[in-house]
């Protein structure tokens, strides 16, 4: 009964744990911001400035965005013409940031150096302490 | 009868017109009608921005008479916070974080890349950096910006960084801190010749019904004036600052190369962080609470009412370090900001549209703060403030283990892990073991006012005056002698008999004119010379 116990508790930590990371990618289109004339700035695949078009040959929000690039925080959507990014600026997503705890800095630093070799200068402190109890 | 009428009359437009005049009216205007501080110029604010500044700050004959009439005006010694003005507690300037020059010069080649594109006088800024864990940036009147720990860990690029130093560094190139000298100084004349003709009016005739109602009247509007001071004035002058800021940062992270929609990104953490402040500001004042009522409760009515009056005596000391007296709801809300500058950025869409779509330099970021010595610097914090939160979950060993592999052996004096060392140990009923590493860390030259406030207080705790009052000289010498800091002073000395020092501190206090200063020090000298007390002592 007790491995029973455990082993649905993981389970469902492991689903739990999916789920949130499938919540985490879904990225929202809530509005738009377009300038006087009812347009907003798109781009192309490759980042280029294709120009401004009428927020009316885009989906009506609120929809779920085609694409989303944290890099650069621009929204992928589908137009009437196809596919285009658009600025941060003037659109509003569901991508909220949070206010990070010590354990996702942690965990965040332990992440970002596990690849790297002794010799990158990366603090000793990290690999000393390990995790710090963060689990 | 005819003539006092007119004049009545004359001086009733007076106090209207004053009341009414000056930059109030258009702020007013501002208020009611919601316009955006955008909405006020056209084009890119950096190119109107210079036309917008104070000329002659320092030598303004308006100055000049409100300081002659009212004393010296404190407008430039506030401090300009991410989230809006900021009053510091006296003789708090923010400690700086002992190892942390790699992250100084970086944010240094930052500012001098943003800089670049501004064409008016350069004021002379300082960059120094802070161990606060909380996200906090600030401008002080003479062009030095804090930073503290806690925007390094929470940011996750350059570009969020960027923009953080450009509103600081906005709020010096744009001189606030003289305009806002040049508003007080304005808001000085105008209660003064206000409160000159109410008391005038108020003077005629006062059996006469007319009278009666009219000095009512210069009363009441003198009144409304101030309320609408507060609420309206006030908040608009401050928001519009904070506003001038965020715009000319934008310009100034564009014309450098970030992406400028990082934006919505600083702002949104301005606001966790300010609910998180709230949140804990409300526990840590509900634990006292519990604990003053605990303590009555149980029937130590005087031991209870001695630790209010305690606390009302810490709390000069207790909360230097952090913010005394925020600028209050007048803080201008992120939102608010946010909206004043997407309306910005959209209008300007065509110049400012490409940067929102660059890359975000997270990997320059990155090799900053995960590596060297920087890294170094900002991971011992961080596993420090994990010790935090084990203490707080009680899981000591867990914490104890961290902070000693933070050490470099048993005479290493780092104030952070020692002090964090002294409240595990607290925890723990090891007061020993508590009381030594709090005096280690009051021996590192960088050790913040927290912990020598905690050393004063532990001594105190343990009836022991005179290494209470080593403690308080100590961090006078360390700090400044600060005022706020007499009462607990004068505690001291009473408790310890020696009544002559404590008539000079007591002369002290009242020099200050300080009334909260003097009113700790009142209350300290009559709980110790109340009758019983004297009884006692003789």
């Amino acid at each position: 009964m007790g491995y029973f116990k455990q082993a649905s508790a993981a389970v469902g930590l492991a689903l739990w744990l999916v789920s949130s990371a499938q919540a985490g990618e879904a990225v929202l289109v809530k509005a738009y911001h377009p300038d006087g004339e009812g347009r907003v700035l798109a781009y192309d695949d490759a980042g280029k400035r294709i120009g401004k078009i009428p927020v009316g040959t885009l989906p009506k929000p609120e929809f779920e965005a085609a694409g989303y690039d944290a890099r650069s925080r621009r929204v992928k959507v589908h137009a009437a013409d196809g596919d285009v990014w658009l600025l941060a600026i003037q659109v509003e997503t569901s991508v909220r940031v949070h206010d990070k705890t010590d354990c996702d800095l942690i965990k965040n630093m332990s992440l970002k150096q596990a690849g790297k070799s002794s010799s990158d200068g990366a603090p000793r402190i990290v690999r000393g302490l390990g995790d710090g109890g963060c689990r | 009868m005819m003539r006092r009428g007119y004049a009545r009359a004359a001086a009733s437009c007076l106090l209207l017109a004053l009341l009414a005049g000056c930059k109030t009216t258009e702020n007013l205007v501002k208020e009611i009608s919601g316009e955006q501080t955008y909405e006020g110029f056209s084009g890119r604010f950096i190119e109107v921005a210079p036309s917008r500044l104070m000329k002659d700050g320092g030598e303004s004959p308006m100055i000049a008479a409100a300081e002659a009439l009212g004393g010296r005006l404190a407008g430039a010694d506030m401090t300009y916070g991410l989230g809006g003005k900021v009053r510091r507690a006296e003789g708090e300037g923010g400690v700086r974080v002992e190892g942390g020059e790699p992250l100084e010069d970086y944010m240094v080649r930052i500012l001098g890349t943003l800089l670049e594109p501004w064409r008016e006088e350069r004021p002379d800024l300082q960059v120094r950096l802070t161990p606060d864990l909380d996200f906090r940036a600030e401008t002080d009147k003479d062009g030095v910006i804090t930073v503290s720990l806690g925007v390094f860990l929470q940011c996750e690029s350059e570009d969020e960084l960027a923009f953080i130093l450009a509103h600081e560094a906005s709020h010096a190139l744009l001189r606030h801190h003289e305009s806002n000298r040049y508003n007080e100084a304005q808001k000085r004349l105008t209660d003064i010749t206000a409160n000159t003709l109410a008391v005038v009016l108020s003077k005629r005739d006062s059996k006469n019904a007319d009278s009666r109602t009219l000095n009512l009247n210069a009363w009441g509007m003198v009144e409304a004036y101030q309320v609408m001071q507060t609420t309206i004035f006030d908040p608009a002058w401050n928001r519009e600052q904070e506003d001038e800021a965020d715009l000319l940062a934008v310009d100034l992270i564009t014309a450098a190369g970030y992406n400028n929609s990082v934006y919505q990104i600083v702002l949104e953490r301005l606001h966790l962080a300010d609910e998180r402040r709230a949140a804990e500001q409300e526990a840590e004042r509900k634990e006292v609470e519990k604990r003053i009522t605990a303590v009555m409760e149980s029937g130590h009515v005087v031991e209870g009412f001695g630790m209010a009056l305690n606390q009302m005596f810490k709390a000069p000391t207790a909360i230097v370090g952090h913010v005394v007296a925020e600028a209050g709801s007048d803080h201008p809300s992120a939102e608010g900001r946010e909206n004043n500058l997407t309306g910005y950025v959209v209008r300007e869409i065509d110049t400012l549209g490409d940067s929102a779509a660059l890359p975000l330099r997270v990997d320059a970021y990155e090799k900053q703060i995960l590596h060297g010595k920087g890294g170094k610097l900002l991971a011992k914090h961080v596993y420090v403030q994990r010790a935090g939160v084990l203490i707080e979950e009680g899981d000591l060993a867990a914490a104890r283990k961290l902070l000693l592999g933070l050490l470099n052996g048993p005479k290493d004096t780092n104030a952070v892990v020692r002090y964090k060392l002294y409240q595990l140990y607290e925890k723990e009923g090891s007061p020993d073991k508590a009381m030594a590493n709090l005096e280690l860390a009051a021996k590192d030259r960088r050790a913040p006012v927290k912990v020598f406030t905690a050393l004063i207080e532990a001594h105190g705790r343990n009836g022991d005056w005179q290494r209470a009052l080593a403690g308080l000289d100590a961090m006078d010498a360390r700090f400044g002698r600060r005022r706020g800091n007499l009462p607990l002073r004068l505690e001291f000395l009473l408790q310890d008999g020696r009544l002559k020092e404590a008539q000079q501190v007591m002369t002290e206090c009242r020099a200050s004119q300080n009334r909260d200063t003097v009113a700790g020090c009142n209350a300290a000298w009559s709980q110790h010379t109340k009758p019983s007390m004297r009884k006692a002592s003789l």
